[in-house]
């Protein structure tokens, strides 16, 4: 297959929009705080936390081995935020107590990835692996409570419904890109690389424009005046 | 190029697409989720609607059974025993024991009326609350202003004796607890619908009572959940206002559908 040469422009593009656009989630997070429930503040500062180190890696003058180790870092926090916003979100105390094991699981993986399975490595692709496991299954079960029990008659309006979605959509389309991410790093291949970067783009696109639309929708339950009625 | 490039850029988007079609999945599981529960809510009210309504048809069966029994079985006894007195050619001594048999058949014949009104069965909802109105002396402490508007007309006969027992209960109510020197009733007989419209000018009542548990010694408001249970099968609404010392008033509004001449029901023959 041969990819056309403006792909490398295209990608290069998307990723800046895409790293920019994560300021519209974040400020209508922000204007939205008072409405915002636990698991939706822990997400918007899950976004502030992971945007700062994203642009502390592209801002930051750091050698390849700071630069992976804070690429490790951004997984593990990534992973963290995203799954304690379930450990808030789920209904039964079990399945919060089961999501945070789940969780403190993850991070002994990830320092024994770091220590051991991958040491040296510039991507820690088994970590990613996990991630997106992690996190995909977690939402997806989110997403069967919420079908099961219908908190609201419009899933689609529901915040965490759009944010786990979004969460969803963007670890599957980047589970396999990251599982191979080794083989994409060392092989050199300008156009193969930034392919592969514009669909990490384009999903992130998604994930974000998901987290803009779920912040959109979170408000307080409206309070009705009392009125009385006897119809 | 990386030889691994290709099956992963063809398999990513085969997952995301997956993705798409897990959430996809679960708006339309949700879906069917809640048009089912509105399947099930609406089978029970319908099954709610047949059991008042039957239990309303087997209490009217029943009143109609007491109706027969005193009129055809008490009432004609008296009449028997009426004329043996007379027989007796002692109009001295009897005729005391025959103006109380007068008055026992008389009173036999009104409950007989109550329990089935024959004028309903016999010229209709609109003659038999005409018949209604008038059995409320004009002279007595209560004045009733029975008003019908629209084009008062003949219905299926459940919703007429309904619609008649809906008057009945509030004119009943009126009379007996309201202690007004008023009452007013507007039967409106729409295209579609019939509007009742009661109001009086008497002690009123704590709607709050109503809605929440009943004090011991207070207005129950059985009357109140009789009337609400007979709307509730003609599936119409009710809607109620009062406060204490200010009357009350009563708003209730019908879906009645029209009857042809041919549906309208034969006369029947009277019982009295």
């Amino acid at each position: 297959m041969v990819f056309p040469p403006w792909i490398i422009t295209v990608a290069d593009y998307l990723e800046q929009a895409s790293d920019l656009l994560v300021l519209l989630p974040l400020t209508l997070a922000g204007l939205r705080w008072p409405y915002l429930t636990q698991p939706l503040r822990l997400l918007a500062s899950g976004l502030a936390i992971t945007s700062a180190l994203v642009a502390f890696a592209a801002l930051g003058q750091l050698t390849p081995a700071a630069e992976s180790i804070l690429w490790h870092l951004y997984t593990i926090v990534q992973t963290l935020i995203f799954g304690g916003i379930y450990a808030l979100a789920f209904q039964q105390k079990r399945q919060r107590q089961l999501v945070l094991l789940v969780l403190v699981g993850f991070l002994a993986f990830a320092l024994f990835d770091w220590r051991w399975l991958e040491q040296g490595a510039s991507m820690h692709a088994y970590t990613h692996s996990v991630q997106s496991v992690l996190l995909v299954g977690l939402s997806g079960l989110y997403l069967r409570e919420l079908a099961q029990q219908m908190p609201v008659l419009h899933l689609e309006n529901h915040s965490l419904f759009l944010a786990s979605s979004g969460i969803v959509m963007y670890f599957s389309g980047t589970v396999l890109l990251y599982v191979f991410a080794g083989h994409f790093v060392s092989a050199t291949d300008a156009i193969g690389e930034h392919t592969v970067s514009l669909l990490m783009s384009t999903v992130n696109v998604v994930r974000l424009g998901l987290f803009t639309l779920a912040f959109y929708h979170a408000s307080q339950p409206a309070v009705l005046p009392a009125v009385r009625s006897h119809e | 190029m990386n030889n691994w490039l290709v099956p992963v850029l063809l398999a990513t988007p085969v997952l995301l697409l997956l993705a798409l079609g897990i959430v996809a999945f679960v708006l339309r599981y949700q879906r069917r989720l809640l048009r089912q529960q509105e399947q099930i809510r609406q089978v029970r009210e319908m099954a709610q609607q047949q059991a008042l309504e039957a239990a309303l048809l087997a209490q009217e069966d029943e009143r109609r059974r007491i109706a027969a029994d005193l009129h055809d079985g008490v009432g004609t006894t008296l009449a028997i025993v009426k004329l043996h007195l007379s027989t007796l050619g002692q109009p001295a001594l009897t005729q005391e024991a025959s103006a109380l048999l007068d008055q026992a058949i008389t009173e036999v014949r009104r409950i007989s009326r109550n329990l089935l009104p024959a004028a309903l069965q016999k010229f209709g909802l609109p003659f038999a609350l005409d018949a209604l109105a008038r059995t409320v002396p004009s002279d007595g402490p209560t004045r009733l202003n029975l008003e019908q508007r629209g084009q008062p007309r003949r219905l299926n006969p459940h919703y007429e004796l309904i619609v008649y027992r809906m008057v009945q209960e509030l004119l009943g109510n009126g009379l007996r607890h309201a202690h007004s020197d008023r009452i007013d009733i507007i039967v409106d007989f729409g295209a579609d619908t019939l509007s009742l419209h009661y109001t009086d000018n008497g002690i009123g009542f704590d709607t709050s009572i109503i809605d929440t548990q009943p004090l011991l010694g207070a207005r129950t408001g059985h009357g109140l959940t009789n009337l609400q249970s007979r709307v509730k099968v003609l599936k119409g609404t009710l809607r109620y206002q009062s406060e204490l010392g200010t009357g009350s008033q009563f708003w209730i509004s019908l879906p009645v559908p029209y009857i042809t001449a041919s549906q309208a029901p034969a006369p029947l023959t009277s019982l009295l």
